[in-house]
């Protein structure tokens, strides 16, 4: 029964429960899937399945490919992840607190990688280290320091958004009590500003992490010879096969994702997060 | 503010982050090594398994895989051209991507005083710049249970009664183009007739799938009766339970060739060599067969008759083998495929 004072508000808040309900089927139901397909035993993904196995996930073992490639993507995405971060903090300090000429032209290049396709920055940044390897003869082509500096690109536009929307929230008067006090600047920062912004900074890198875990086109062109990132080793697979094994590798990256949030929560409630 | 995590302790999780990531880092390749730029998958794992593994390894050299797909790839020989040492040594490519990077400059042209094996390679495979490794060819293939009477042209896609059944492949636009205009009196060499031919198809109902495996699923669920296909995908969607059978087109049998080339600016040449010279042994010829379906490019490899029966196709057949047209493809395929995409697919 929808609670409401009169026909109108009880038809509005039951419209309201509806859309809710079903944006959360809409987003819950492509994983509710990925689970069930990873456990369907024909070899080609049909409805209705033929019946249930678990030997998709027992054939993952074999697979190397992916353990491998899930060790790669977790290495470069954590990278990136760090380090965009150490650059988007200060970067969205700097453009909430001060005023100076060409603000606003920092603030869309920061964000630029976000517009720009993805494939476009992975060749363009291939090219770069090309040049750069002609140039210098150092090899910085196919590195995985190169690889994980390109992630950090695609990292930032996510962390400056959500660190500067945060520090936006903030109220000035806190920083300037702070300072008024005798606190130096810096020490505004880490004991005022920072631990203000907190639940920012942390979804600013869960936002990070995912992007740079996920990236497929980037990491084509840029990966060193000899490793292999998931979505890559994905891809690669499914050339050939079109077995529910995929299905099995996103429900291990989902439960893997699922646990890395629950951890998180335990430093920093995700509900003041997201 | 729910916060347990104090600063020092943020700080000391960056670093040991960072130090997760940094050691990632691997030094520079080492010698006695051939970078191998490859398809991944199972492609790469019968590589693996049947040339570096048991070929490779007992001469001391360690083959390191570039895996991706041939696009990429592709960008980075004509983008490494200039480099004194390219990042990759061999490269798996179609027959077209091939020719593309040996007309760009970017292959070596093979010496094949190195390449003990040569002489067994099928002549009409022969190129100056590649080693053919694996090839097949297309194919019709049908659902048995729908369609009674066995295709033998790929005119037999137009009948009526398969209206609505028939798919065709959003990736497989040059290919789908070359057999509608081999029907329509084109040829290998001038697709323009498969044009006006894919629209009475298209009026019919075609359905166009993205890629090969939406195709395997559409057969697979019976939406698709008919369609064209190599024949190794044939016979591995069939081992896969999907039921299709196989018809040769009288048009001919057009191949598809994978080849592996060698970068003009190849760091390790003679691993290279040694490496394109053991993808013609026998045994890793006679696995790719069996694994995957496709035929051996080499004269001296026996199948067991039941694999031969399935892969190969008849001494008539194989007499009207055809080759694309390479030339013809390098100066089209980019019209070709903006026919497909604004007028065929529009």
């Amino acid at each position: 029964m929808v609670r409401g004072r009169n026909a109108g508000e009880r038809a509005g808040r039951a419209v309201y429960n509806l859309a809710v309900a079903g944006g959360f089927v809409f987003m819950v139901l492509p994983i509710l899937l990925v689970l069930w397909l990873s456990l369907f035993s024909n070899e080609i993904l049909t409805f209705p399945p033929d019946g249930y196995s678990l030997r998709w996930y027992q054939g993952l073992l074999g697979q190397q490919q992916f353990i491998a490639g899930f060790l790669t993507s977790l290495q470069v995405a954590v990278l990136a992840t760090v380090l965009g971060l150490l650059v988007s903090v200060p970067a969205s300090l700097a453009l909430t607190r001060l005023e100076f000429r060409g603000r606003q032209a920092i603030l869309q290049l920061l964000l630029a990688p976000l517009v720009v396709p993805a494939i476009v920055i992975g060749t363009s940044l291939y090219v770069l280290f090309v040049e750069i390897e002609i140039a210098t003869d150092l090899p910085a082509v196919g590195s995985v320091v190169g690889l994980s500096l390109a992630h950090v690109l695609i990292t930032i536009p996510w962390c400056v958004r959500l660190v500067t929307a945060n520090l936006i929230g903030v109220n000035p008067a806190i920083e300037e009590a702070a300072a008024s006090l005798g606190a130096r600047p810096a020490t505004v920062v880490f004991k005022v500003t920072l631990p203000l912004i907190w639940p920012g900074i942390v979804a600013a890198g869960l936002f990070g992490f995912v992007t740079s875990f996920g990236n497929l086109e980037i990491s084509l062109f840029l990966i060193a010879p000899g490793q292999t990132t998931l979505p890559i080793a994905i891809l690669q697979y499914l050339a050939w096969k079109i077995d529910p094994t995929i299905a099995a590798v996103s429900a291990m990256q989902i439960l893997v994702i699922a646990a890395g949030l629950l951890i998180t929560d335990r430093f920093v409630s995700l509900s003041r997060v997201v | 503010m729910s916060m347990t995590m104090n600063r020092r302790q943020f700080g000391i999780g960056l670093g040991a982050a960072t130090g997760l990531g940094l050691s990632g880092i691997r030094p520079a390749s080492a010698a006695g090594q051939v970078i191998v730029g490859t398809w991944g998958g199972d492609y790469q794992n019968l590589l693996d398994q049947n040339i570096a593994q048991p070929i490779l390894k007992p001469m001391g050299i360690e083959v390191v895989y570039d895996t991706g797909n041939d696009v990429p790839r592709k960008t980075k020989l004509l983008a490494e051209r200039r480099l004194p040492r390219g990042s990759i040594d061999i490269a798996a490519l179609t027959a077209s991507g091939a020719y593309e990077m040996y007309k760009a400059g970017a292959l070596q042209e093979l010496d094949t005083k190195k390449l003990a094996n040569i002489g067994h390679m099928l002549p009409k495979l022969k190129t100056p710049y590649s080693v053919p490794h694996i090839y097949t060819g297309r194919v019709i293939l049908y659902n048995p249970d729908k369609i009674k009477t066995k295709p033998t042209s790929y005119a037999d896609l137009w009948k009526p009664e398969y209206a609505g059944k028939v798919g065709v492949i959003d990736i497989q636009y040059q290919t789908t183009i070359e057999s509608a205009a081999l029907v329509n009196g084109g040829s290998m060499s001038d697709y323009e007739p498969g044009k006006a031919k894919l629209l009475e198809l298209k009026k019919q109902g075609v359905k166009i799938y993205p890629t090969n495996e939406a195709m395997a699923q559409a057969l697979k669920n019976e939406e698709v009766w008919i369609c064209i296909m190599w024949k190794a995908r044939g016979v591995m969607w069939q081992n896969a339970g999907i039921p299709v059978e196989i018809a040769d087109p009288k048009e001919g049998i057009v191949l598809y060739i994978s080849e592996m080339v060698m970068a003009k600016n190849a760091k390790n040449k003679d691993n290279a060599y040694a490496y394109l010279n053991a993808l013609m042994d026998t045994v890793p010829q006679f696995q790719f067969a069996r694994a995957m379906g496709y035929n051996p490019t080499v004269d001296n490899v026996t199948l067991p008759k039941e694999i031969s029966e399935r892969i190969n196709f008849p001494a008539d057949v194989q007499a009207k083998f055809m080759l694309q047209d390479q030339e013809y493809l390098a100066k089209n395929d980019a019209q070709l495929r903006e026919w497909w995409d604004k007028v065929f697919k529009a």
